[in-house]
């Protein structure tokens, strides 16, 4: 349809470049993102084309289309702009902009909505967060005996309420005991990282949470932070910034598990045998910039046969699932998931592993719907294995 | 009497500046009484100019302000008008154009930043004095580096108009990358067919001496008499002696990749290049050569000297053109992966397409010799992207097409694909050559390519078709990657060798990209064809043509003028102690006779020397140290709180002009002073402006290592850390005293600088 003169709103479009420090008005529509995009791969989704509508300031139809709700947050097209176009932030402004006039994608009510009643996405009880260590006697609860744990383990509403994913956090805290670490939780308080929420265009429900956490961080009397989730991680290392300091480090579980077998303080032993491949999560790597240590750490256990995948690194593809994109199009992550895990099957492997509860949700859902031979590991259910009882 | 002539430079000035207050201001405010002003529309134009003449005689002035555009733009042309009526060096500018009008947004700032400008134009004019010239010989000989088409065409222009000429080639022939190509665009000529003759005039000229294998590794003297040193590597052959017959490449038993061919094809360790080759001689290639000795065995003409050495040699020259060129960026291990044997660059094609190449001709793949079935371009490979260039390389989309055209013409059948971002074929008969190979049936698609992924021994090309809006999966068999240009190292190399400008591309500058493009700052040194930027074959037969002019207008008398605008030492107070001589990099200062004395010829002007001498008895004139004080005081008198920042001719001061050229933000607070260089900035040039009220002091000079003056940055470095000192001693804070280092090119950091410095100095 013939875009009439006032639909362009220029000055919309100079107040959102004027917010977002590398500019989609830069933009010269070579098509490189495009080229690269997972979504755009499953979609009609066309990461150049928003950022033309950006600049024409054609706000109603970026509100009134779902193109804005597609992206994955991935940051391939990021990556890979040769003029450093940051398209990530301007589509979570576009986000939030949608929001702000009343165009938000209905899909994500219930999720927004339990966030605001339970401080959790998955519309689960406080209480409920206790479920995935009921059975272990060596959990810390800091927010009752503050400063009394090694660690202060940020598990994410993912891994707690998913009762897939308790594994993967059990694991976690058995291969920290084993190198003599103390983990502690935070319990029935530890809250949404909010970075749900900020991806889908509700930055003030964000900053809410992200106080709240960032005091709780605070008081929990350690000096190190582990996640095993990297949407919590890449959210509260890189978006918390502008809101308030956070006193302890911050490491994703693979960071301070490489660590712990580069100084030996960790030993594995007992023979996995398993031919391996690793996902890089988006937020893990392309976010974080976190490559190396779980590779590290898989080409230390014994009995992995450790394969790579032809797109690995910077160059990963998205399982599909972050950004939103899980929740309101379902299929179209299930899809993606599957793509990679084609991928993962031409390595040979028998395993796919990866160190996100996200992808590992995702990577499984995409193994039911192709019917794949694969498994679906988190990074520190193997380590686990490798650890004699 | 001090005549101020204020520019409207039509909306340029007068947009931004109330002119007509500020020349009321000088006229009835100013404290002193001795100031008239004018104003005019255009102060440049002939109509300015007669004002400025005629107020000059009318009122019988010691000295003129010119408040206009910077002195870089038309300071030639008012020193000219200024110089018919009175000394030509009586006259000072207060640039309220690039460092005024274009960085102050607000009209009010504006004009009273100009006032503060224009005041201290005021009073350093004031201890203005009279300047002599005098004349020195120059040399008649030229230095061309380089023998790619740009030199080789210069070196005939200048032998044609009767100049000796000394052409230098570091590879063993010259031709340059032009001799290696197939054909060339828009006409589809044989390239050899059109520059062969062109190498053999060269060779045969009587006039000029090539130099091949050679290297300019010194260049000392002045602007009309270099001295150049030259090294040329041993060819391991006696160039006297070869015949060129080919016995020893025939027999030697040596087979490496051919750096000619570009890996395409093999040569052996002795060779020559190309049938053409000029000196037509051969060499022995003593990275590969295995000395088995078979090669002096079967040379008849018992050439072969395994054991030379490279010879140094010197020459005096009055002019040297710059025309070392451009190389093609290597996308190896990236994601064009151009490791891969079936991706190759745009000038490995060409040795492919060559006839007399190591396919004869035929577009073979590397990895296993067939004919592809898909060959795919891939264009702004390493260009247009802020990983690799930014800019754009201007050739690729034109040479892409040519060599598409011609390769679709001889084989209908194979599949040609063209993935761009922007054609961009504007020149002459470009647009119909474009058109044409459409209708040829190449396959343009309008998508960067994003990422190159091998699939055994073809590639995947990931792109998307932006008119469709579909992303698609390019599957080719062989890709040739249009790569982006780069300076060559040569080029590179003689920049530092030479202290030449260099944008922030690498390439190097001319002193007006427009009206002086083939100048460079360093008077008698000039530049031509893709040393300045990419550009076709035929934009460097242009500038060829023009350099070779502007030097034979350069040399054309038996002397030149230099204007004294030298340092002088004052004999009462020199002590002789030979600090100044010791310093002086130019070997300026003669201390043999009864008084030390300036050798006008030789003093370059950069004032160092003053800055040195531990009596003060050596001073630069046009910057004197009392000089720049007054300027300091005139800008403080009408802002006390300034923060005033020298700013080095050939670099900060040009930043500080680009940042007003592209509309950037200076705070008003930021008073520029320019100096020659930033060497020429004395202890008390930046302690004083603090004493006088003045915020903060900075200077912006050149980057480390591309002193113009050779080290006159490392010297200021080191003076300011004891001003800073000083200042932390007084009580003011050295941190409101910095020195920011940036080429002449880079506006963007002249600003940040600026920026800096107010946030520093709040």
């Amino acid at each position: 349809m013939a875009i009439k003169q006032d639909e362009m709103d220029l000055e919309f479009s100079k107040k959102l470049a004027k917010e977002i420090g590398d500019s989609f008005q830069k933009c010269f529509q070579c098509g490189t993102c495009t080229a690269r995009c997972p979504a755009g791969n499953v979609s009609q989704y066309r990461v150049r084309k928003l950022m033309r509508m950006a600049q024409l300031g054609l706000k109603e139809r970026i509100f009134d289309s779902d193109e804005i709700w597609n992206c994955t947050t991935c940051s391939t097209c990021k990556i890979l702009c040769p003029w450093g176009v940051d398209t990530v932030s301007t589509i979570l402004r576009l986000r939030a902009e949608a929001v702000d006039a009343g165009h938000e994608n209905k899909k994500h009510d219930p999720l927004v909505k339990s966030l605001q009643s339970y401080d959790n996405p998955w519309l689960q009880p406080r209480s409920a967060r206790r479920k995935w260590y009921k059975k272990l006697d060596n959990v810390v609860d800091l927010s009752k005996k503050p400063g009394e744990a090694d660690v202060l383990y940020y598990v994410g509403c993912t891994a707690t309420f998913d009762p897939r994913l308790w594994n993967m956090a059990q694991s976690v805290v058995k291969v920290l005991a084993k190198a003599g670490i103390t983990v502690g939780v935070l319990g029935k308080e530890e809250k949404c990282c909010g970075g749900t929420v900020r991806g889908v265009g509700h930055p003030d429900i964000f900053e809410g949470l992200a106080k709240r956490n960032i005091e709780d961080f605070n008081n929990s009397g350690v000096d190190t932070i582990i996640f095993s989730c990297p949407g919590c991680l890449n959210t509260v290392m890189n978006a918390y910034k502008d809101i308030g300091e956070i006193k302890p480090r911050m490491v994703h579980v693979v960071e301070y598990v490489a660590e712990l077998l580069e100084k030996g303080k960790l030993k594995l032993d007992k023979d996995v045998g398993r031919i391996i491949t690793y996902h890089d999560p988006c937020h893990l790597g392309k976010h974080c910039e976190v490559f190396d240590p779980p590779r590290d750490i898989l080409k230390a256990i014994p009995g992995v046969e450790f394969k790579e995948m032809d797109f690995i690194r910077e160059n990963s593809w998205c399982c599909g699932a972050g950004g939103g994109v899980k929740t309101a199009y379902p299929d179209r992550a299930t899809e993606l998931a599957s793509n990679r895990l084609k991928e993962a099957e031409d390595t040979g492997a028998d395993t796919i592993t990866s160190a996100c509860s996200f992808c590992y949700q995702n990577l499984l859902d995409g193994i039911k719907q192709s019917d794949s031979k694969l498994e679906m590991k988190d990074i520190m259910e193997i380590v686990a294995e490798a650890i004699e009882e | 009497m001090i005549g101020v002539f204020i520019c409207f430079c039509g909306n340029n000035i007068g947009g931004y500046i109330d002119v007509q207050q500020l020349t009321d201001y000088f006229n009835e405010e100013y404290p002193a009484d001795d100031v008239v002003a004018f104003n005019t529309t255009f102060l440049c134009s002939e109509i300015g100019q007669d004002l400025i003449k005629e107020k000059i005689e009318e009122l019988n002035l010691d000295a003129v302000v010119i408040a206009s555009c910077s002195p870089k733009h038309h300071g030639a042309i008012f020193q000219a008008c200024i110089g018919e009526k009175m000394n030509q060096y009586r006259w000072e500018f207060a640039n309220i154009r690039e460092q005024c009008a274009w960085v102050t947004p607000n009209k009010k700032n504006a004009t009273e930043k100009a006032k503060a400008i224009i005041s201290g134009a005021i009073e350093k004019s004031r201890l203005l004095e009279d300047i002599g010239s005098t004349r020195v010989p120059v040399t008649k000989d030229i230095l061309v580096i380089g023998g790619g088409i740009t030199g080789m065409h210069a070196a005939l222009e200048l032998s044609a108009k009767g100049f000796h000429v000394h052409l230098v080639e570091k590879k063993e022939t010259v031709g340059g990358n032009m001799v290696r190509f197939d054909r060339v665009f828009p006409t589809d000529d044989c390239a050899m067919c059109t520059s062969s003759p062109i190498l053999a005039e060269v060779a045969m000229d009587p006039l000029i001496d090539i130099y091949s294998l050679s290297e300019v590794t010194e260049v000392k003297g002045r602007p009309g008499e270099y001295d150049v040193t030259v090294v040329k590597q041993p060819r391991y052959i006696d160039e006297t002696k070869c015949t060129a017959c080919g016995d020893c490449t025939a027999h030697c038993p040596v087979e490496v990749w051919s750096e000619w061919d570009e890996g395409m094809g093999l040569r052996a360790a002795t060779y020559k290049p190309m049938a053409q080759a000029v000196p037509l001689k051969n060499r022995i290639n003593m990275d590969s050569c295995i000395r088995c000795g078979t090669c002096e065995n079967v040379c008849k003409a018992e050439a072969v000297m395994y054991n030379e050495e490279p010879k140094e040699f010197t020459m005096k020259v009055g002019a040297i053109l710059v025309a070392t060129g451009y190389e093609l960026i290597d996308l190896k291990n990236t994601e064009y992966h151009q490791e891969h044997p079936n991706v190759i660059s745009g000038l490995q094609l060409e040795r492919l397409k060559v006839p007399s190449g190591p396919t004869a001709g035929e577009i073979l793949r590397p990895s296993d010799g067939k004919m592809p079935k898909h060959l795919v371009f891939v264009q702004c490979a390493g260009s247009r992207d802020r990983r690799y260039n930014v800019y754009c390389s201007k050739i690729c989309c034109m040479y892409a097409t040519k060599n598409a055209r011609l390769i679709k013409s001889e084989n209908p059948d194979m599949k040609i694909s063209i993935c761009y971002i922007d054609m961009r074929t504007a020149g002459r008969g470009y647009e119909e050559f474009f058109d044409k190979a459409r209708e040829m049936g190449i396959n343009y698609i309008r998508g960067n390519v994003s990422e190159i992924v091998p699939d055994g021994e073809d590639l995947i090309l990931k792109v998307e078709d932006t008119f469709t809006s579909e992303p698609l999966d390019l599957k080719a068999d062989l890709v040739v990657l249009s790569s982006g240009l780069i300076p060559s190292q040569g080029t590179k190399d003689v920049a530092s060798t030479i202290h030449l400008v260099s944008g922030a591309d690498g390439f190097l500058a001319p002193v007006h990209v427009k009206i002086a493009p083939v100048d460079t700052a360093t008077k008698g040194i000039f530049i031509g064809g893709t040393t300045e930027a990419p550009k076709p074959i035929q934009e460097c037969i242009t500038d060829a043509g023009l350099v070779a002019s502007r030097i034979a207008s350069f040399l054309k008398d038996d002397d030149i003028e230099i204007d004294l605008t030298t340092s002088k030492i004052n004999p009462e107070i020199c002590i002789k102690c030979g600090t100044c001589a010791e310093n002086c990099v130019y070997d300026a200062i003669d201390t043999t006779g009864e008084n030390y004395e300036v050798l006008d010829v030789s003093c370059m002007a950069c004032g160092k020397c003053s800055v040195t001498c531990p009596t003060n008895a050596i001073d630069l004139s046009l910057y004197t140290e009392d000089q720049v004080i007054k300027q300091i005081d005139g800008i403080l008198a009408e802002d006390p709180d300034s923060i005033i920042g020298f700013s080095c001719y050939q670099c900060g001061y040009n930043a500080a002009d680009l940042a007003g050229t592209a509309k950037s933000f200076i705070d008003p607070k930021i008073k520029v002073v320019l100096v020659p260089c930033s060497g020429r900035v004395t202890m008390q040039h930046m302690l004083y402006p603090f004493f006088k009220g003045a915020r903060g002091v900075f200077l912006a000079a050149c980057l480390e290592g591309q002193c113009h003056y050779i080290d006159g940055n490392l010297q200021a470095k080191e003076k300011v850390k004891l001003a800073k000192k000083a200042l932390d001693v007084m009580g003011v804070g050295g941190h409101k005293l910095n020195l920011f280092n940036m080429s002449s090119a880079e506006g963007p950091k002249f600003v940040a600088a600026a920026k800096r410095m107010v946030e520093i100095c709040q």
